[in-house]
């Protein structure tokens, strides 16, 4: 069965041609990347013709995969790279902390205790604000963050993916969790730590 | 030896360590990137002595299981399918992608045999090429260049480079008014450094249309963008049949014809549209959505539809409305005396060949021709559906005039040519054999008409599909190079500037003009004979000028003159009234594909 095969197999048969096995490769790991893509470009849209691409792409070069890294984390380098090339080729913005807003429109209006039932906010609520603090940081700073986060890939992982130092990791993850953590803070309601949340 | 770290003032050292400690510290460690010892008791010691950071610690810990809590985003249906098609089309086009990852196996004696059937196959190559250059026209390099770009294809391409060679001469003049030079202005191609002196004035068509070829190609290698496009099946069967590589040709884009101030604020809007994904820019999109006075190409646009039967009947209707008829309808009416009444009817249609179409192909051709604004103002409005998600450019479909149901008969006071409706191949069911037999009225020529392509052949399909494969304006913005780059910039005095890209996706700093005042339009556009020159003796300029485009106003006769440099300008002569006689409309011809958006 397909399925219950490793990746280094599904790969060496998809190198011989069997698209079969591809197939499954693409079935194991479209969501995950799909996901990760879609936090880290903000756009679904965006993000699924970066998968697209991505998967193409690996399958074109699938043979200059080594397997000393994952797959996954190979995967997401050529997506990340397709993705940062569409964006030059776009020229699309780069979100910066500075030009964000102050407040999304998320942010509750009227912050006095007496008025908020309890404290304890709800699931969605809370995600959503989570996702509107992640949604500001710059995107250099987001994308390590969910690389490390949501994607679980080590340090070492993640400089390869994004191309920087691992120096340069560490400290971005920092201040990116530092900066998201002012974020939430001013997004909490008043009173609230992001350890209540 | 033994240090003593003292501060300036004596006091404790222990407190410039503590100041010194490193924050980023915290994340390492709680991400499990400390490996030292030393440095995990470093911070477990650091945050035990600072309540803050501790609290700092926490909060990362608990942000990290928020974020791992959020809510997955689903995959888009469609999309493996979409990567499936993407892959198949691509190796269908380029080879296998496993042929160079594709271990030789077997024994040494393999490797031989194949060693030397590499050596006969170059040296066949190499033949083949000494014979090309000595017996062909220098419109054949353009083919050669094809296979120096696209080595991976050789043999298609091979296949293609006879059948190629007539094609591209035909071409030859034309191309010469297509690429125009200009002193001062960089050249379209870098041309990759060589040197290709110009003799004479054909090299110009030569040289622009090898290296828009050659880059096309490599564009098209390159792609990792191709969208699910309905003719696999007569590109599968196109690669077991060379002789159907005919349709395989990329020509450079002919120059528009004159531009209207609607024509203009038409493009200027389709060029905003989202659904152009804002790729293309107004001057870009001329090429595509303007007629070619000069070849009368028939330009492509893609509409990529949630339905295609509503998105069908949608564009009936549209075009209806924008005096675009079905062409049966025009012959009906010539055939029975004027019969206005069925005008704004959805046009009957070869039912059965239709569905047939649509189920093999997922989509639907029409043929639509009609005075540009018409058409500009049909995809306006087309653009604006929501029915239609996604609209898409393309380079020209190489099929002939009699796929289209038209055939050329004469040639008006411009030169252009017109084309009579193609009894045989209109498919409509209202037309009797005997009314297929009646002669046109030549006023029917100059009628907007459109009809369903329903009769293509696989030579036809093969084309089309290679026209979609090459699309522009796709989300993979794969269509950059060699192509006219629009600005919109209108200056004060009327000029349309734009610039080139040469092939290596760079921008030239060049323009071309659009210059326009109350009684002429000139339409310049630089090329330098020399790749990579800007020498001026390299430059020759062509101007092509032309009364603005009104249906009641005369036309000017086009001259042929010479600059002071010798080369040839086409340019408006006087004005040559011809009362009595209806000017022809400037027609712009377009394939229009609906294509179910591969999304839906």
């Amino acid at each position: 069965m397909a399925e219950n095969k490793t990746d280094q197999e599904l790969i060496a048969e998809s190198v011989s041609g069997q698209t079969k096995a591809f197939d499954m490769l693409m079935l194991r790991y479209q969501d995950r990347l799909f996901n990760a893509l879609v936090q880290v470009l903000r756009d679904r849209e965006e993000a699924r013709d970066v998968v697209q691409e991505a998967f193409v792409m690996a399958w074109t070069k699938l043979a200059s995969f080594r397997g000393e890294s994952g797959f996954y984390s190979w995967l997401f380098r050529v997506a990340y790279n397709i993705a940062m090339s569409r964006k030059r080729k776009k020229s699309l913005p780069t979100t910066s902390i500075d030009n964000q807003p102050a407040s999304g429109s998320i942010t509750p209006e009227d912050h006095h205790p007496d008025n908020q039932p309890s404290h304890q906010m709800e699931t969605s609520e809370r995600q959503q604000l989570v996702r509107t603090a992640l949604e500001k940081l710059p995107e250099e700073y987001r994308t390590v963050l969910i690389l490390k986060e949501m994607e679980s890939f080590k340090y070492e992982q993640i400089a390869e993916i994004v191309g920087v130092p691992l120096g340069t990791v560490r400290s971005r993850i920092h201040r990116a969790r530092g900066l998201l953590r002012e974020n939430l803070l001013k997004l909490l309601p008043e009173g609230e730590e992001i350890c209540q949340a | 030896m033994f240090f003593v770290l003292l501060t300036w003032d004596g006091a404790n050292p222990f407190r410039i360590m503590k100041s010194e400690f490193d924050p980023e510290l915290i994340s390492a460690y709680l991400d499990g990137e400390l490996t030292s010892k030393a440095d995990r008791e470093l911070v477990e010691q650091h945050l035990a002595e600072t309540s803050a950071d501790a609290q700092m610690l926490d909060d990362f810990r608990q942000m990290g299981t928020l974020l791992r809590e959020l809510p997955s985003e689903s995959t888009p249906p469609g999309l493996r399918e979409a990567v499936r098609n993407q892959i198949e089309r691509e190796t269908l086009l380029s080879h296998p992608v496993d042929k160079a990852r594709r271990p030789l196996r077997g024994s040494r004696i393999v490797q031989m045999v194949a060693s030397v059937s590499l050596l006969m196959l170059i040296s066949t190559v190499g033949t083949f090429y000494y014979m090309s250059q000595q017996m062909t026209s220098k419109s054949d390099t353009s083919a050669l260049v094809m296979m120096e770009a696209s080595p991976q294809s050789s043999d298609i391409e091979t296949d293609r480079l006879v059948l190629e060679s007539a094609k591209k001469s035909e071409f030859g003049s034309s191309l010469n008014l297509a690429t125009e030079h200009k002193e001062n202005d960089l050249a379209v191609m870098d041309g990759n450094g060589d040197e290709n002196g110009d003799e004479n004035g054909a090299g110009v068509a030569v040289v622009t249309s090898e290296s828009v070829v050659a880059s096309k190609t490599r564009s098209m290698k390159r792609s990792k963008a191709v969208r699910a496009a309905p003719a696999l099946k007569e590109l599968r069967a196109a690669k077991l049949a060379p002789a159907a590589m005919t349709g395989f040709t990329e020509e450079i884009p002919p120059l528009p014809a004159v531009l209207s101030k609607k024509s203009i604020n038409f493009i200027n809007t389709l060029a905003t549209s989202p659904k152009l994904h804002g790729i293309l820019k107004p001057g870009e999109l001329v090429r595509y959505v303007t007629s070619n006075t000069i070849t009368q190409d028939v330009n492509i646009v893609e509409l990529s539809v949630v339905d295609v039967e509503e998105a069908f009947g949608t564009v009936q209707v549209l075009l209806s409305n924008n005096e675009i008829v079905p062409a049966s309808q025009i012959q009906m009416a010539h055939s029975d005396g004027d019969n206005d009444s069925s005008k704004d009817q959805p046009t009957p249609f070869d039912k059965p060949s239709l569905e047939n179409q649509k189920k093999q192909e997922g989509m639907v051709a029409l043929y639509v021709e009609a005075s540009q604004e018409q058409v500009l103002n049909s995809l306006v409005q087309l653009d604006g559906l929501k029915n239609i998600r996604q609209l898409y450019v393309g380079t020209v479909p190489n099929l002939t005039d009699s796929s289209y149901g038209v055939e050329p008969v004469a040639e008006d006071e411009t030169g252009l040519k017109k084309f009579e409706i193609n009894q045989e191949t209109t498919s409509s069911p209202l037309i009797s054999a005997g009314e297929k037999s009646k002669k046109q009225p030549a006023t029917a020529l100059d009628a907007p008409r459109w009809r369903v392509l329903t009769n293509l052949n696989e030579l036809d399909k093969m084309s089309l599909a290679k026209s979609l494969f090459t699309q522009t304006g796709n989300r993979k913005g794969y269509h950059k190079e060699a192509v006219v780059m629009g600005k919109n910039k209108k200056q004060s005095s009327g000029t349309h500037a734009g610039e080139y890209k040469n092939k290596k996706g760079k921008r030239d700093a060049t323009s071309f003009s659009v210059v326009q005042s109350a009684d002429s339009f000139s339409y310049q556009i630089p090329v330098h004979l020399t790749p990579g020159s800007k020498n001026k003796s390299n430059s020759r300029e062509i101007a092509v000028n032309a009364k603005p485009f009104n249906g009641n106003s005369p036309q000017k006769e086009k001259t042929l003159s010479e600059n002071k440099h010798g080369d040839q300008l086409i340019s408006a002569g006087k004005d040559k009234q011809k009362p009595g006689k209806q000017i022809p409309k400037n027609h712009l011809r377009l394939l229009l594909i609906i294509s179910l958006n591969e999304g839906s």
